[in-house]
């Protein structure tokens, strides 16, 4: 693809888009559009949209499946000095998900979703029948998901909270790289040595002495 | 599929056109062979299932991999079905996870590059007749392929020290490029192993560590397993050996073309292959001679779906034994926590491997041994799914701060070991369930051997006393219970009776002239370790005996 390579790029490369700049003699814009796909710009539309009443706010889900499982991921992944699973997108990861990945998967969301209120009514007598997993209060959802945490139903919910606080943010989660923030992650098409503590020449000195043999 | 501009391929062949070698499978070993036999000026066409990719498609996106199956088999497509014994009915399974595009798994492997030892050829020999194993020698020694392990060394471009693994086998010429940097995980893995007298060394990796042969060298971006290379440093035949196969001007790569089945004539001989094209219509194209490079699962699956009258048990199966024998390499796992950032995710997953148990004390009663590493093979997702301790909380505030804390200083201990090849684990055609295609689909059949569990348990201690030599601060282990494999091996193996095996020394069919088979279905058994050495050291070594048998007219 280059012409000429040499042992390292002339300036780190620490992004995509520098590693197309890298690239961008024979790049052509077709390619470039595959690599920036319009969802990240969709997502933050979808979000500033949905308050002004225009475009559906989900493809996939209904409001109320967008309350309660985005009450659900909020307990699974909750907000603490780092952003919760709501605030990174993860409500707007499962719609794209299951409008595009896995529409096959939409059924068994549902059920997971219908057990989950199911499991509301039965362990908070309290609520009215009406009432929904969102409604109810944030120990009252623990108690509830503690009580189907060994189920399908709750393996799926977790899987996809999980998936869109931690999936690349193309994908409408992980909003902002926040997920990836929160864990240390950072993605990059380079790094230079040393990568973390141990291999720093200095504390291999002191701890591989033999290597100075 | 692609939006990379690309030059149109040199050379295209009419389906009428008998080309001198059709080659099913364009990955690991398919790649090599392609690029050995068109540089032998034979015509060759190459059938690929799946997309041809370009390093401009992929993306350090884990569910486009993951769930998007971008690189890998698809389960919508080919579902597959799995049992643990002949006498349980098979269920819906998606089992086993194999490259499916130009290059093959060798684009998403984890390059870990090793080559087999010299007992690992005769382990009959050595260990004599196993109980419930199908244990023979191979029909090749180390000394036959070390001339090709070197080859592929060289051709491919791999990274390590030659004489830094003491137990290394012997070796004709160094490695041509030096090792990659250690990481934190290989000075961990240096001070544990070394407190333990064990001999760690630079772990070799079919990844250049400096420029070589046009390609840039490794930018340490840490997407290597399960991704595909944007860099071309990682040494896949999508990278290497298919390009210098097109500029021959004598080799196509036809992807999104899916081989349903290989025809023969009355006199027993292969005339070519009908195959699916991307529309699905079906296209029968002629070849002189036909070489299937498809894998241990889709081999012996074409094999038997290529059955006719004249080979009622599936093509070259008069020995019965297509689709027998598979074999995964076996494995134990376990983590650990450390104290300062071990940042496992920049870089290659692995930089310091141990040979020290490649054979275990005959007192233990134990056939084969491993060869164990100490890696970070997750991503965020995957790590926050699966990579934490079992007995971790899996939800909520206290999931949410282990995973905060653990991220960036964990490190993972992974062995891989002998499994023995059973005459009960096979690959075959499940009779009811079919793929998109209408093809049969793979069903699974196995269990571990009781030789394999004493394996994983021995590694399991010994993994976990390397964790804790090095400093961890908590260990934890994994169970032996995989959801998935991939390591493809065994099931139509080499060898000189035609009774016995399915090829022979020279991946010839005992039954079929002018049908070779040239993959990692061709193990005899699964030696003590990485495999995807071997299997592209068998190529290059097949390919030139091949090329002169052609050439002297006798295929």
């Amino acid at each position: 693809m280059r012409e000429s390579v040499s042992d390292t790029p002339p300036d780190p490369v620490r992004s995509r888009r520098d590693f197309i700049a890298l690239l961008g003699t024979t790049a052509s814009t077709a390619w470039l559009a595959t690599i920036w796909p319009p969802a990240i710009a969709d997502a933050r539309e979808a979000a500033d949209a949905a308050p002004q009443g225009q475009a559906p706010r989900y493809r996939a889900l209904t409001e109320q499946q967008a309350e309660d499982f985005g009450a659900a991921a909020d307990r699974i992944i909750p907000r603490d000095d780092a952003p919760g699973a709501r605030d990174v997108g993860v409500v707007f990861f499962a719609d794209h998900l299951l409008a595009t990945f896995a529409p096959a998967r939409k059924p068994e969301f549902d059920r997971a979703l219908a057990a989950l209120n199911e499991a509301a009514r039965k362990h908070v007598p309290t609520a009215p029948a009406a009432r929904s997993f969102a409604s109810l209060t944030p120990s009252q959802q623990d108690e509830t998901l503690r009580s189907i945490e060994t189920t399908d139903a709750f393996n799926l919910l977790r899987t996809i909270t999980v998936s869109g606080y931690f999936s690349h943010p193309s994908h409408r989660g992980n909003r902002d790289e926040a997920g990836w923030k929160a864990i240390g992650f950072q993605d990059r098409m380079s790094w230079t040595s040393p990568f973390g503590y141990y291999d720093q020449p200095d504390v291999m000195a002191r701890l591989m002495p033999w290597r100075r043999a | 599929m692609t939006g990379d501009v690309r030059q149109a391929p040199a050379v295209h062949y009419a389906p009428a056109d008998d080309v001198d070698f059709l080659i099913v499978g364009a990955g690991a070993a398919g790649g090599v062979v392609a690029r050995e036999l068109a540089r032998s000026g034979f015509r060759v066409l190459v059938l690929e299932q799946g997309p041809y990719l370009r390093e401009s498609d992929f993306k350090h996106d884990e569910l486009l991999v993951s769930e998007g199956h971008q690189l890998t088999n698809i389960p919508s497509l080919q579902p597959q079905t799995f049992r643990a014994t002949a006498a349980d009915k098979a269920a819906r399974r998606d089992y086993l996870i194999y490259g499916r595009m130009v290059g093959g798994g060798s684009v998403h492997f984890t390059a870990n590059y090793w080559r087999l030892h010299e007992e690992d050829f005769i382990e009959r020999t050595r260990y004599g007749s196993v109980p419930g194993a199908a244990l023979e020698d191979w029909p090749i020694r180390y000394a036959d392929l070390e001339p090709y392990y070197t080859r592929a060394e060289w051709e491919l471009g791999v990274s390590g020290i030659a004489g830094a693994n003491p137990f290394d086998p012997p070796r004709s010429r160094p490695y041509p490029l030096p090792p990659l940097p250690i990481k934190p995980s290989g000075v961990l893995m240096e001070i544990g192993a070394r407190k333990l007298g064990w001999h760690p060394a630079p772990a070799p990796l079919a990844v250049i560590s400096k420029p070589y042969r046009g390609r840039s060298a490794c930018q340490h971006c840490g997407f290597c397993e399960s991704f595909g290379c944007e860099w071309k440093a990682k040494s896949s035949t999508l990278a290497t050996m298919i390009p210098e196969a097109e500029r021959t001007g004598r080799c196509e790569i036809r992807p999104n073309s899916y081989v349903r089945r290989i025809q023969t004539d009355s006199r027993g001989r292969v005339t070519g292959v009908v195959y699916f094209d991307a529309k699905k219509r079906e296209v029968m194209q002629r070849a002189k001679a036909v070489v299937v490079c498809a894998n241990g699962a889709e081999t012996p699956r074409l094999l038997l779906i290529s059955a006719s009258n004249q080979f009622p048990n599936g093509l070259a199966n008069s020995s019965g034994v297509v689709g027998k024998h598979l074999m995964f390499n076996g494995g134990a796992f376990a983590g650990a926590l450390f104290e300062h950032e071990v940042n496992g995710y920049k870089s290659v997953q692995v930089s310091r491997y141990v040979q020290d148990h490649y054979r275990l004390d005959p007192k233990l009663g134990i056939v084969g041994g491993g060869g164990i590493d100490m890696r970070f093979d997750w991503y965020p997702i995957s790590f926050a799914m699966e990579a934490l301790p079992t007995d971790a909380p899996r939800w909520g505030a206290d999931f949410k701060k282990m995973v905060r804390e653990y991220f960036t200083r964990t490190a993972y201990a992974l062995a891989h070991t002998t499994q023995l090849p059973q005459e009960a684990s096979t690959i075959t055609l499940d009779p009811e369930l079919k793929d998109a295609w209408g093809l049969p689909a793979i069903r699974t059949t196995f269990t571990e051997h009781p030789n394999d569990m004493k394996l994983y348990q021995f590694f399991l201690e010994r993994n976990l006393e390397l964790l804790n030599a090095a400093g961890a601060t908590r260990t934890w282990a994994f169970g032996l219970d995989a959801p998935w494999q991939v390591h493809l091996l065994g099931t139509c193996r080499m060898g000189n009776d035609p009774n016995t095996s399915v090829v022979d020394k020279f991946h010839r069919a005992h039954d079929v002239p002018n049908l070779f088979v040239v993959d990692g279905s061709s193990f005899v058994t699964c030696g003590t370790g990485q495999p995807t050495m071997t299997i592209q050291a068998l190529a290059f070594r097949a390919a030139e005996a091949i090329a002169r048998s052609a050439k002297r007219g006798e295929i």
